[in-house]
């Protein structure tokens, strides 16, 4: 299977990232092996993108961090939804998945009769 | 996922470190996969690699993690110090809004105290400080020439071509421009609109470094004698009287009936900055007949010349061209002896004004007053009440440091100074529109200085300063008291040094009013007293109508117009009485420089020359004016020259003490230009003195001449004097509508009132009368609120004690006596001090006192006994407070 290109994974990894702290307080390296497992790693993302994209996220307000401990008793930055993030995912679902439908009904669709 | 353990939270509390946090996070997540990978089997090192190659450009990533981290700090910061502010704001807020009485009266002091330095201060600067609003103003100069007369210097005008050998001859100067101010009655509407004017040359825009709104400047033809009529009108009056409309330009108004065309308007910054000029409505050009006399040259000295160096070429070159004095003043020069005569003085505006000194004064006073007014703010917030330092303890002891606590004292007196300064922004505005509406007409600029920005600027830059001060104030109060101690102590004891404090700055503001109000009282006093003079005449609606032609007429046209317009007025109903002059009785007469000789005793070479004034009269003037004759009687009415006159009292005195002066023989011995000698006069009258200028003190020695009988030559050679007096009720409307409808062809006719031109030279006493009057009152009230505050905290400070004394016995009355008796005792403390700083205060307005001493007792008296009374009652809320204590209640409390 052939890679699919950075350009459109960019506003997805946001989407993504959104979706992995939607419940609860999670660290960067859970987020990346939900995104992993959740999508059979088909995407297989950069995981050095995978923290200035939480860092972006934290900066507009969308996701909120607070030093924690992890499950093996370690120092780690736990990430959670905000309000403002919460309402962001929604958008960005509901666009994604009718930009996505739109695509599969365009590829499912008759040719084109003149 | 374990809860975060609580301490953790405390990482937070140490300012996070941006660059570990991000390495942090980065480790953390390599450990995790290396530790999965290795589960799935791998060896450490492939699985140090596979995770490596997972994360692809590790570094790009970490330096933009710790870009953002930055970024997100920075916000963070501002977000607390606005959350901060916030708080502190509405924590503020609501402190103030809890003690409602006692924000009004910190707020009343501090819009007082701002809004009054606001106006001395916009004021002082507008009249002292300001340099002329022309390029590189502070080398401007007004050229003037004076004659010194008995000290007094009466202004001389200079000739137009003083300004041309000045302009071609002078190195010391860089231009001159001349004006002369005038008036006009503008033609075309229903009633007749007296302009006020200023007549400039081509050069004066440019040397006030400003260019006409709209149109042109005056043009070099405009300038010449029978040239196209144009005039600049100002931007106010186009305004005001034409919409700003631009379509103006081309337009012909009429000005004294001759029709003038409208080239441009000039813009309302530009002024004459000469305090003596209202300001202009029209500007005229400056038509320069050679014997053109103008009010005053305005000189701009090259750089690095002294104004000294500068008068002294000036002077010279007047010497050298020969360029005299107007007709008339000329005559009375002494041969050989000018520069007795006239002295030429290059002055800066406002250094020539009487009240200069005053106004410096008033202006630290003020200054101090304010400053005054802060401090007493600032303890009226800290000793505000025993609750409010137990509110601080109390914070401090729950964790509040004692910087958060200091911000919070300084955002409260910073908003309370701000809502002061905006009151005050009032408060110094109308004080200014007052000043400005009350400014005598010398005062021109004062019409200028009322402008928002400055008012604005200076308010609030004081009221900014003031909420810095004062929160700086109570700052200092609260940083070297342990707080904690003020939990345990009772804070009557902690704040006793406080008091002490508090007492001495009561007692310092009760001194500072009572110089004030001493000075105010002097003045008040000293205008009284002018006001009363007795004049000599009779001024009840007596007006001077002058008919002045362009041209000096023959005297037998004088004569003949004369007695037509002195018919005319004794047909008129409602003109009681006329009779025919040089002049009204005016501060501005003529006066003669003369030393005075009769036959028995002549004048010697010794003799200094002084001033006489010199007046034409008709034979019926002196009963018009209801001057009773002392000795003698007045002219007959015939026309050839006799060399008869008629002299006042003073004069009478002077020449002949203790004899009579009727019969008796004097004359000028200063003689004539020609060198020939002025002829002797014979006393046929004597009448009382005539004060005319109020300030001036005695009247000076005056002769009358006969009106028939003048030099065809003399000053008043080109204008009829008519003096009427109206009936009572008589409106001075009626009288331009009379004036209007007789005057001769081709003359200018002005309108005098005599009572009012002799009112108005109490103009600067009487401004300085308003402003200290006001200034004493604003400084009694704040004297008075200071000892409202020290007494309230005294007596809530000794409430126990009150009621322990009335528990004993004590009646209401002698807790009464107790209370004002504090209060009196610190306000007696302040008036001894203040009087005693009058004494040496007072010096600085003395020449405004005019025969009031300074010391005058009735002025001391009344300031300290107003003073004590305010005191009184300034005592007395407390003092029912104190008379109503329940001693069971108050001897259980705290």
């Amino acid at each position: 299977m052939p890679e699919p290109t950075v350009e459109v994974l960019r506003g997805t990894l946001d989407m993504l990232i959104l979706k992995a702290v939607s419940w609860g307080p999670v660290h960067g390296y859970a987020v990346a092996r939900w995104i992993e497992q959740a999508t059979n790693d088909v995407l297989r993302i950069e995981e050095g993108s995978l923290y200035p994209a939480l860092h972006r996220l934290e900066t507009r307000g969308w996701i909120a961090a607070e030093w924690g401990t992890s499950e093996n008793n370690r120092r780690a930055k736990f990430y959670t939804l905000t309000p403002k993030g919460r309402a962001q995912l929604r958008l960005e679902t509901a666009t994604w998945t009718r930009f996505a439908y739109a695509v599969f009904a365009a590829l499912e669709a008759p040719p084109q009769t003149t | 996922m374990t809860p975060i353990p609580a301490w953790r939270r405390y990482l937070r509390f140490w300012r996070p470190n941006v660059v570990e946090d991000v390495d942090d996070e980065l480790r953390f997540h390599t450990e995790m996969r290396v530790r999965e990978y290795m589960t799935r089997g791998m060896s450490e090192a492939e699985a140090r690699q596979a995770v490596r190659d997972r994360l692809g450009d590790v570094d790009a990533a970490r330096d933009e993690c710790i870009e953002l981290g930055k970024v997100r700090e920075i916000h963070a910061r501002n977000a607390d110090f606005l959350d901060g502010l916030r708080a502190d704001l509405r924590y503020a807020l609501r402190s103030l809004g809890r003690a409602p009485g006692w924000t009004a009266v910190a707020l009343l002091t501090i819009a007082l105290g701002v809004g009054a330095t606001t106006s001395v201060f916009s004021v002082a600067d507008a009249l002292l400080v300001r340099p002329v609003p022309y390029p590189n103003g502070g080398r401007v100069y007004f050229a003037r020439r004076q004659f010194m007369i008995d000290s007094r210097s009466v202004p001389s005008p200079l000739p137009i071509a003083a300004v041309g050998a000045w302009r071609t001859n002078a190195r010391s100067i860089e231009w001159a421009v001349p004006y002369r101010y005038t008036s006009a009655d503008l033609g075309g509407s229903q009633t007749a609109v007296n302009l006020n004017g200023a007549m400039i040359d081509d050069a004066f825009l440019g040397f006030a470094g400003a260019h006409p709104l709209i149109g042109r400047n005056f043009t070099r033809e405009e300038l010449v004698p029978g040239g196209p009529r144009a005039v600049l009108l100002a931007e106010p009056f186009w305004r005001s009287q034409y919409g700003a409309s631009t379509d103006v330009i081309g337009k012909v108004i009429s000005l004294d009936e001759h029709p003038s065309t409208i080239v441009g308007v000039v813009p309302a910054s530009v002024a004459i900055p000469d305090f003596r000029l209202p300001p202009a409505d029209v500007w005229l050009p400056l038509v320069a007949s050679p014997n053109f006399f103008v009010n005053g040259v305005l000189v701009r000295l090259r750089p690095g010349v002294s104004a000294e160096a500068a008068t002294a070429e000036l002077d010279a070159i007047l010497q050298q061209e020969h360029i005299g004095d107007p007709p008339g003043i000329s005559r009375m020069r002494r041969p050989g002896q000018a520069a007795i005569v006239t002295q030429l003085h290059l002055t800066r505006p406002g250094s020539d004004l009487a009240i200069r000194q005053a106004l410096l004064m008033l202006t630290a006073a003020v200054g101090l007053l304010l400053l005054v007014a802060c401090t007493n703010v600032a303890h009226l917030l800290l000793a505000r009440g025993a609750t409010r330092q137990r509110e601080l303890a109390v914070r401090h002891a729950l964790g509040a440091a004692r910087r958060r606590l200091l911000r919070q004292l300084v955002t409260e007196s910073v908003v309370l100074a701000l809502a002061g300064g905006a009151l005050a922004v009032f408060v110094g505005w109308g004080g200014l529109t007052l000043l400005a509406a009350a400014r005598p007409e010398n005062l021109t600029p004062l019409a200028y200085v009322s402008n928002h920005r400055s008012v604005l600027t200076i308010a609030s830059l004081l009221a900014i300063g003031c909420g810095l001060g004062i929160g700086l104030l109570a700052a200092l109060r609260t940083a070297h008291r342990d707080l904690g101690m003020q939990l345990r102590a009772s804070a009557s004891s902690v704040l006793g040094t406080s008091r002490r404090l508090r007492a001495s700055l009561v007692v310092g503001e009760v001194a500072l009013s009572a110089i004030l109000l001493v000075g105010a009282l002097l003045l008040v006093h000293a205008v009284f007293d002018l006001q009363r003079t007795k004049l000599g005449f009779d001024a009840r609606g007596v007006y001077e109508l002058t008919f002045t032609a362009r041209q000096p007429m023959p005297l037998a046209e004088r004569v003949s117009s004369g007695a037509t317009l002195r018919a005319r007025a004794t047909a008129d109903p409602q003109i009681e009485g006329v009779t025919l002059a040089g002049n009204a009785p005016s501060p501005h007469g003529w006066v003669m420089l003369s030393v005075l000789e009769t036959p028995e005793r002549p004048a010697t070479s010794a003799d200094v020359p002084s001033g006489t004034a010199i007046d034409v009269a008709a034979p019926d003037y002196f009963s018009m004016l209801r001057m009773p004759f002392i000795a003698g009687r007045t002219f007959d009415g015939g026309s050839s020259p006799r060399h008869e006159v008629v002299i006042n009292t003073s004069l009478a005195r002077q020449l002949w003490t203790g004899g009579s002066a009727v019969g008796q023989r004097f004359r000028n011995a200063l003689m004539k230009r020609d060198g020939s000698h002025e002829p002797w006069e014979t006393v046929i009258g004597v009448v009382p003195d005539v004060i005319v200028d109020l300030t001036g003190g005695s009247a000076h020695p005056t002769m009358y001449l006969p009106l028939e009988g003048q030099d065809p030559d003399g000053p008043a050679a080109s204008s009829i004097v008519l003096i009427v007096r109206l009936a009572p009720g008589t409106s001075a409307a009626r009288l331009a509508s009379f004036a209007k409808s007789v005057a001769p062809p081709g003359t200018e006719t002005s309108i005098g009132n005599v009572r009012e031109r002799i009112d108005r030279t109490l103009a600067e006493p009487r401004f300085m009368m308003g402003i200290l009057t006001t200034f004493a009152a604003l400084g009694v009230v704040l004297a008075a609120i200071g000892l409202f505050g020290v007494i309230s905290y005294t007596v809530g400070q000794r409430t126990r004690e009150i009621g322990i004394r009335m528990a004993l016995g004590a009646s209401r009355g002698a807790v009464a006596r107790l209370v004002v008796g504090d209060g009196v005792r610190l306000a007696l403390a302040g008036i001894v001090i203040g009087l005693a700083g009058a004494v040496a205060a007072t010096r600085l307005i003395e020449n405004l006192l005019y025969g009031v001493s300074r010391l005058d007792p009735f002025s001391f008296v009344a300031g300290a006994t107003v003073l004590l009374a305010v005191a009184v009652v300034a005592c007395v809320v407390p003092m029912l407070r104190a008379t109503g204590v329940d001693p069971a209640i108050a001897v259980r409390a705290d």
